[in-house]
């Protein structure tokens, strides 16, 4: 049996509409008004124990409504949901001891303890017996490095640092499902590398089935084998991440921005590149220039050397797609690049 | 069932454990709220006090009855401020969709909301009011046993469990109205206020609410009017006082479960 | 300012800062109207209680220190919609900016900080007067009964007081959030405080109700100048020399407390420095 089912979840919001001011105030209790907003709409989705699952999609698509779903946060609207055989909001405080959960944008802390013994308290109230707790505890100091962190309180720590005394927090109890919604938001390149190692660790290990959300495709780079892509409420994809990456990740653009205005750099660049895959190249002022290209079949380091032996290049940048791009292209049935990787 | 009391109970130490220590920390602070808070009861005393340098009775109640009356209104007070403060805490958790953190944990949210805030200030209600109670035993001349005692802890504890329960129940608000500011709970609780006094001494308006809608004169008046063994006051319902605190948190209980059904969190 | 192209579009001085102070904070108690009328009527749950309890002595003895009922009644209206002014919220506030750290923002700006403090304070003052006047004459006109000022000259001096009364509570509030650089427990100094004024200001009982010594004490206290002064004046319980006397105490008081607010600043900002912030 799957551990996370859910089928044709669906979550919508009420929302009071009010007049501002006083009058509006009094208009509203006498007869109130509500709009509705779809936030998550008729999901399928089903996750096995021990599963590592991406959970993309631009902002405001329904990614932490669905994981309050599956938490018990939130009462579906509709659908069915099931978690370890429980359905989370009836069943919240026995599905709550099978759960870690981190939301990047707030602590499980308490603010003015030390971080040691906020997690102590955790652990009584996950009832987590003292030598487990103890074998535990040492575990993720360890992986996390947190023993400088140990005597200090919440409120003193940096993003970075707060967000890995979380990860531990939400990892004491030794959960069976991990959620994790946006847990690098706001971090710094070197922290998200190293939380990220951390999590595939415990998936691997611990087999720990873990769901993280995230809005930055990049984000996720080599941390779920898995992708779920949702968009205004509704599942875009699902597959392998592979998948995605091969249909749409390849493309790339290189941005190049010319020392001097440079009238016939497209005529140049193509005569350049002529033996490399590229597929448009394009020169929106007379000093930039634009090199998209497939990574499949040439890489931004080639294409840079040779027209910088050409052209007057002052500096360079690379563009991957963003997910809002590849969402269009997914609805588009854009399959361009699928079609022409394989052709030989 | 018991093995769940005792963990709660355990658990409930732990987390209040939290703030205690905080108290104790800031020992200047410690002494002002409870200075604070005793002046703020004491001088409704000293008012009652000098209106009695002035008459002998009003309207049949004698200074000690009332200080009485006074010291069972407060007592509960303050042992909710003291112990179960928390409440007055969810507007803002909900406002900012910090509950999150207390429905993704294996304990019942309501002892965690309890818990969230112990106001030290309590303390000074509670000693106040201890001083006051006994005093007035002294001074009136009543039958007192162990009975006695009985049902003044019994009422003691009914009447927090009540004071509680109403915050509970007024603080769900935000469930509704996460926006709502905080001007109904709070003049809800103040009330309380008019349990001070015997509630017979007010318009028969302001009586009928105290015990029928905000039931305040169940933590003070209708025990009391029993201890007293004062002729008024329907002795079946002094009597049966005490279990208005399990009552009202019954109904308290159904609101909470209600308005969690109606927890929306914040969008993020 | 000459240059009269130049400053068409603009306003052709800034408004005298003091002023600009004041009215923000009329806008605020207007904005926040939900919490300055919640706080009107929490101190109306006194004012009933008081009512019922008075009501039931005077059934009984006809009058007290020459008080008779229907004086005490507008008493007890009068010295609500007196008390009214700088409410708990606007003494919160004023202890709050200290405790919260704002007070550093505060600090930086080219302006005194208790003249600044004071304009702010006489602003929301404005609003909570005229709401709590309104609710007195409307409670006083519709069900309690309430007589006017005993005189013309009675409502003038009347209405000087209340705001020398003000300057006094002000004054008070100000030295204790000077304290809130010292300790974090603000809530408490402001409910002691609060305790204190109501009881010896003549909020809560005329002071002439007290005994000898415990009047004495009250008089002896800036607090008297608060509600007991101006109600007085309005039932015309003091008039002539007597309320000018009054006055000129409520005036002597108000410096002096001036004077220790200017000499406590030094040392509690220094406090604040130690704190760090
Ligand atoms: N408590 C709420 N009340 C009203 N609308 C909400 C609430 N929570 C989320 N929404 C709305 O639902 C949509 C999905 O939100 P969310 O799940 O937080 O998106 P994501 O996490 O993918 O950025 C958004 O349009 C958001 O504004
Ligand atoms: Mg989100």
């Amino acid at each position: 049996m799957p551990l996370i089912e859910a089928h044709d979840l669906t979550k919508r919001f009420r929302l009071p509409v009010k007049s501002p001011g006083l009058a509006g105030a009094v208009k509203h209790l006498l007869r109130p008004r509500h709009e509705e907003k779809l936030a998550v709409d008729g999901i399928d989705l089903t996750i096995e124990a021990g599963e590592s699952v991406a959970y993309v999609g631009p902002n405001g698509a329904g990614k932490s409504t669905t994981v309050k779903m599956l938490t018990g946060i939130v009462v579906p609207s509709s659908g069915k949901v099931r978690v370890g055989g429980l359905v989370p909001h009836k069943r919240r405080i026995e599905n709550a001891r099978n759960i870690g959960v981190v939301f990047g944008q707030r602590t499980q802390l308490w603010w003015d303890l030390p971080v040691q013994e906020s997690l102590r308290l955790l652990g009584d109230i996950y009832e987590v017996p003292e030598d487990r707790f103890g074998r535990n505890l040492r575990e993720v100091t360890e992986l996390l490095e947190l023993e400088p962190l140990l005597r200090t309180p919440a409120r003193q720590l940096s993003l970075g640092q707060r967000m890995r005394c979380d990860l531990a927090a939400s990892l004491l109890h030794g959960p069976s499902v991990l959620y994790l919604d946006e847990p690098t938001i706001g971090l710094d390149v070197a922290v998200k590398e190293r939380i990220r190692q951390f999590i595939k660790r415990v998936n691997a290990e611990r087999e720990v089935t873990v769901l993280l959300t995230s809005h930055d495709l990049a984000d996720i780079e080599g941390l779920c084998s898995r992708l779920v892509m949702i968009d205004k409420g509704r599942i875009a994809f699902d597959g392998p991440l592979q998948e995605i990456r091969e249909r749409f990740g390849r493309e790339r653009v290189i941005h190049l921005i010319l020392h001097e205005a440079h009238p016939g750099g497209v005529a140049i660049a193509t005569d350049a590149l002529r033996d490399l895959a590229t597929v448009a190249i394009d020169q929106p002022e007379p000093h930039r220039l634009s090199v998209q290209f497939d990574s499949a079949h040439a890489t931004a380091g080639a294409i840079a050397g040779r027209l910088m032996g050409v052209l007057p290049v002052n500096d360079l940048r690379l563009d991957e797609p963003s997910i809002e791009r590849i969402i269009r292209q997914l609805y588009e049935g854009e399959l361009r690049f699928a079609e022409e990787g394989a052709a030989p | 069932m018991p093995g769940r009391l005792v963990r709660m109970a355990r658990l409930y130490w732990r987390l209040q454990l939290v703030h205690l220590r905080t108290h104790l920390e800031y020992e200047a602070d410690f002494w002002i709220g409870v200075v604070g808070v005793a002046l703020t009861h004491g001088a409704g005393l000293v008012f009652v006090w000098t209106v009695f340098q002035r008459v002998p009775k009003v309207a049949g109640w004698t200074l000690w009855e009332i200080a009485f009356l006074y010291a069972l209104a407060i007592v509960p007070r303050g042992l909710v401020e003291l112990l179960a403060d928390g409440q007055w805490r969810l507007r803002a958790l909900v406002n900012r969709g910090e509950f999150d953190r207390l429905l993704v944990r294996p304990v019942s949210p309501a002892l965690q909301l309890v818990t969230q805030m112990s106001s030290i200030h309590g303390f000074g209600s509670v000693l106040l009011g201890a001083v006051v109670l006994a005093r007035a035993l002294d001074h009136l001349d009543i039958a007192w046993g162990p009975g006695q005692w009985g049902f003044l802890a019994l009422s003691i504890a009914g009447g927090a469990t009540l004071i509680a329960s109403v915050n509970f129940a007024t603080n769900c608000v935000a469930f509704w109205d996460p926006s709502a500011n905080s001007a109904f709970p709070f003049l809800v609780q103040q009330s309380l206020e008019f349990a001070k006094f015997p509630v017979s001494l007010y318009g028969r308006l302001i009586q009928a609410l105290l015990t029928w809608v905000l039931p305040f004169a169940f933590v003070s008046y209708y025990p009391g009017t029993v201890l007293l063994g004062r002729p008024g006051g329907d002795r079946a319902i002094g009597y049966a006082a005490p279990l208005a605190g399990p009552a009202v948190a019954l109904l308290a209980g159904l609101v909470w479960r209600r308005g969690l059904m109606r927890y929306q969190g914040t969008g993020h | 300012m000459s240059d009269g192209a130049l400053a068409a579009p603009m306003r052709l001085r800034p408004r005298p800062k003091y002023l600009a102070l004041a009215l923000t904070s009329v806008q605020r108690a207007v904005a926040y109207r939900g919490t300055t009328l919640l706080n009107l009527l929490s101190s109306l749950i006194w004012v009933a209680m008081l009512y019922y309890l008075w009501r039931t002595v005077f059934a009984e003895g006809a009058r007290i220190e020459g008080f008779a009922w229907w004086e005490m009644r507008t008493y007890i209206l009068v010295s609500y919609a007196v008390n009214a002014l700088l409410s708990f919220y606007s003494l919160a506030r004023m202890t709050n900016a200290i405790r919260t750290g704002e007070v550093a923002a505060e600090l930086v700006r080219p302006v005194d900080y208790l003249g600044a403090q004071l304009a702010q304070a006489f602003g929301a003052a404005v609003v909570e007067g005229a709401l709590s006047s309104g609710i007195a004459l409307l409670l006083g006109v519709l069900l309690l009964g309430i007589s006017p000022p005993a005189s013309p000259l009675a409502a003038l001096l009347f209405f000087a007081s209340v705001w020398l009364g003000f300057l006094v509570k002000f004054l008070v509030g100000y030295l204790v959030a000077l304290l809130c650089f010292w300790t974090k427990n603000a809530i408490g100094l402001i409910w002691a405080q609060t305790a204190l004024v109501n009881l010896f200001s003549g909020a809560l009982i005329p002071l002439a109700f007290f005994p000898e010594w415990l009047r004495a004490l009250a008089l002896a206290t800036p607090f008297s100048g608060i509600v007991y002064t101006p109600a007085s004046i309005y039932l015309g319980r003091l008039d002539g020399l007597g309320a000018l006397g009054a006055m000129g105490m409520q005036v002597l008081w108000a410096g002096a407390l001036w004077l220790l607010a200017r000499l406590l600043w030094g040392p509690s900002v220094r406090a604040l420095d130690v704190q760090g912030g």
